[in-house]
């Protein structure tokens, strides 16, 4: 009950963000808007999830991507498995989808194991080297993963309860679903004791540890939690494209997820889906007129960070509270 | 309370602390004085788990801790304050204290219950009022004045209701004002807590106007040990530190 209470006005957000997305679906006619809305919430939880390490923990990783691209071969595979989908039958979809996000985690917690122990430069550089092992393995191993050409014949969508993810509203639906959910959980997260604990532990790890906190142990949850969140993004993906493709794991991928980050503004918590929305809106938006998307948001980001020093959503809030005053 | 049997530490071919043997009484208040170099911080770190000791025994409550972790030691009951005031930047003074209460609370690593609660808001509103802090409890850690970072350094270390609380160089970059402020709030705080308090300090005015026992170390050994008119007649600690021409107060 007060747990309700308290998160009042966030259980208030999510419903209406809802029925805004869902409302959107029931509306609007063209697949655009929502093609473009399931990229959104793909791409949204991998930055918000890189976020949770970069913002809340201060744990600046280049590897997170491998963790949305794992997320969404393994559902590919499980559902691609006709032995699974015979034994889970109409239950195909939500037993791939947990068991897809429980994978992620327990690679992530054998991974993390590994890169909490380390700081800065040297935790960057061996998430990306373990990102590009993934990789590797993903490229080489034709016969399981298709190779270069990424998961080939489609992902089976066989309906559950009602749903069924073939269809386009159904699946944006579910996609919004879930997206929102995991949004919320991530808001919760991080005005959560743990979510303080994350920010002493970024703040100042050595004063942490000496007023009690078990450092590694807080550092090793938030890495786990952050890379599950980014396999859900990537299973929406996968259910987006009916397939998963290597370049999801290549290491562009987690740099992508990290400018959007800085676009949106690291220390504001809805800021990385800001900068997610601005960064794929961009690109779009290039595209219809030039093959360079790539110059121009290069440029923008350089503006940005050059320019501003912050996110953009850091900016225009340090504006308003300034007018204010 | 806390007892050190012939600790020992050396980096490299440097001898930082030699064969160290000191015992504080419970509820007492004493410090660690001596040149740069003599060793207190690391006698500190020692005892607080930083570094673990090349040999040598520390006992609190009787309690062997030589070498258990950090974490473990502040758990057993051994609160520290740092000599630059270590705090967390992007926190307010508020939820600095709340985060650190939560941690001695063993709720620091849930993640869905709101830090907001009442109950943790209500128990570092009671510290506020005991470091005297209730008008900056908004303010960011990182926008208080030095010394109210200082006093707050020694309220997280508080937080976690020590029996023993070592402060290493409370009083170190204030002025003369500041400095007699803090060792007011040092004294008021050993009293109302009722811990056994250690800390290194040069101002040798306050060393002499509040220790019940001085211990000196010099070249990482202990030269000397005891109360304020031994140590101020001692030949060697007059040679090795204080010089000739100090002044008793």
């Amino acid at each position: 009950m007060n747990f309700i209470k308290f998160h009042k006005k966030d259980i208030y957000i999510s419903i209406i963000s809802l029925l805004i997305l869902i409302s959107i679906a029931l509306f609007i006619e063209h697949p655009w808007p929502r093609d473009f809305l399931v990229s959104i919430f793909s791409f949204g939880l991998l930055a918000m999830s890189l976020n949770m390490l970069i913002g809340f923990a201060g744990m600046v990783s280049f590897g997170h991507a491998a963790f949305f691209a794992l997320g969404a071969y393994a559902f590919g595979l499980l559902l691609q498995n006709e032995n699974f989908v015979m034994y889970f039958g109409q239950f195909s979809i939500p037993i791939a989808f947990v068991l897809s996000v429980l994978i992620t985690g327990l690679y992530s917690a054998i991974i993390g194991i590994i890169c909490v122990r380390l700081n800065d430069i040297y935790f960057a550089f061996l998430t990306l080297a373990f990102q590009m092992f993934l990789y590797s393995v993903i490229v080489s191993w034709v016969s399981l993963t298709g190779g270069d050409q990424g998961l080939m014949g489609g992902i089976p969508r066989p309906p559950f309860l009602g749903i069924d993810l073939s269809d386009s509203i159904h699946r944006y639906i579910f996609c919004s679903i879930i997206f929102v959910l995991c949004i919320f959980i991530l808001r919760i997260l991080n005005k959560s004791n743990f979510g303080y604990t994350l920010r002493l532990i970024r703040d100042n790890s050595e004063r942490a540890e000496f007023i009690g906190i078990r450092v590694l142990r807080v550092k090793l949850i938030c890495f786990v939690i952050a890379s599950m969140m980014a396999s859900v993004g990537g299973i929406i993906m996968a259910l987006f494209t009916s397939g998963a493709y290597p370049e999801w794991a290549f290491w562009t991928q987690s740099g992508e997820a990290i400018f959007m980050i800085m676009l949106g503004g690291v220390s504001i918590f809805i800021g990385p889906l800001v900068g997610t929305i601005l960064l794929r809106s961009i690109n779009d938006i290039v595209q219809i007129y030039s093959s360079h998307s790539d110059l121009v948001i290069g440029i923008i980001i350089m503006i940005v960070v050059l320019g501003l020093r912050k996110g953009l959503v850091e900016y225009f809030l340090e504006k308003i509270s300034f007018k204010k005053k | 309370m806390l007892n050190i049997k012939n600790i020992n530490k050396s980096f490299g071919g440097v001898v930082a602390t030699n064969n160290v043997s000191l015992s504080f009484e419970e509820g007492s208040l004493s410090s660690i004085i001596g040149p740069n170099g003599a060793g207190k911080t690391t006698l500190f770190n020692l005892i607080t788990g930083k570094i673990k000791p090349d040999s040598g025994e520390i006992l609190l409550a009787g309690e062997n801790i030589t070498n258990l972790s950090p974490r473990e030691i502040v758990l057993k009951g051994i609160g520290r304050a740092f000599q630059i005031a270590n705090i967390f930047p992007t926190l307010t003074v508020k939820e600095a204290l709340m985060a650190s209460l939560a941690s001695r609370l063993g709720i620091s690593e849930k993640l869905f219950k709101p830090f907001y609660s009442k109950d943790l808001q209500n128990k570092s509103e009671e510290l506020l009022d005991t470091l005297e802090m209730n008008d900056i409890s908004d303010d960011l850690c990182s926008n208080i004045s030095h010394g109210d970072q200082k006093v707050l350094d020694i309220g997280l270390a508080l937080s976690l209701e020590p029996k023993v609380l070592m402060l290493d160089e409370p009083t170190a970059g204030m002025g003369p004002e500041e400095r007699w402020q803090m060792v007011s709030t040092i004294e008021r705080l050993w009293k109302l807590k009722n811990v056994t308090l250690i800390f290194i300090e040069h101002d040798m005015d306050i060393v002499f106007k509040i220790s019940q026992k001085i211990n000196v170390l010099r070249y990482g050994s202990l030269i000397a040990s005891g109360n304020s008119s031994e140590i101020k007649k001692n030949k060697e600690v007059i040679d090795a530190y204080l010089g000739e021409d100090f002044e008793s107060i």
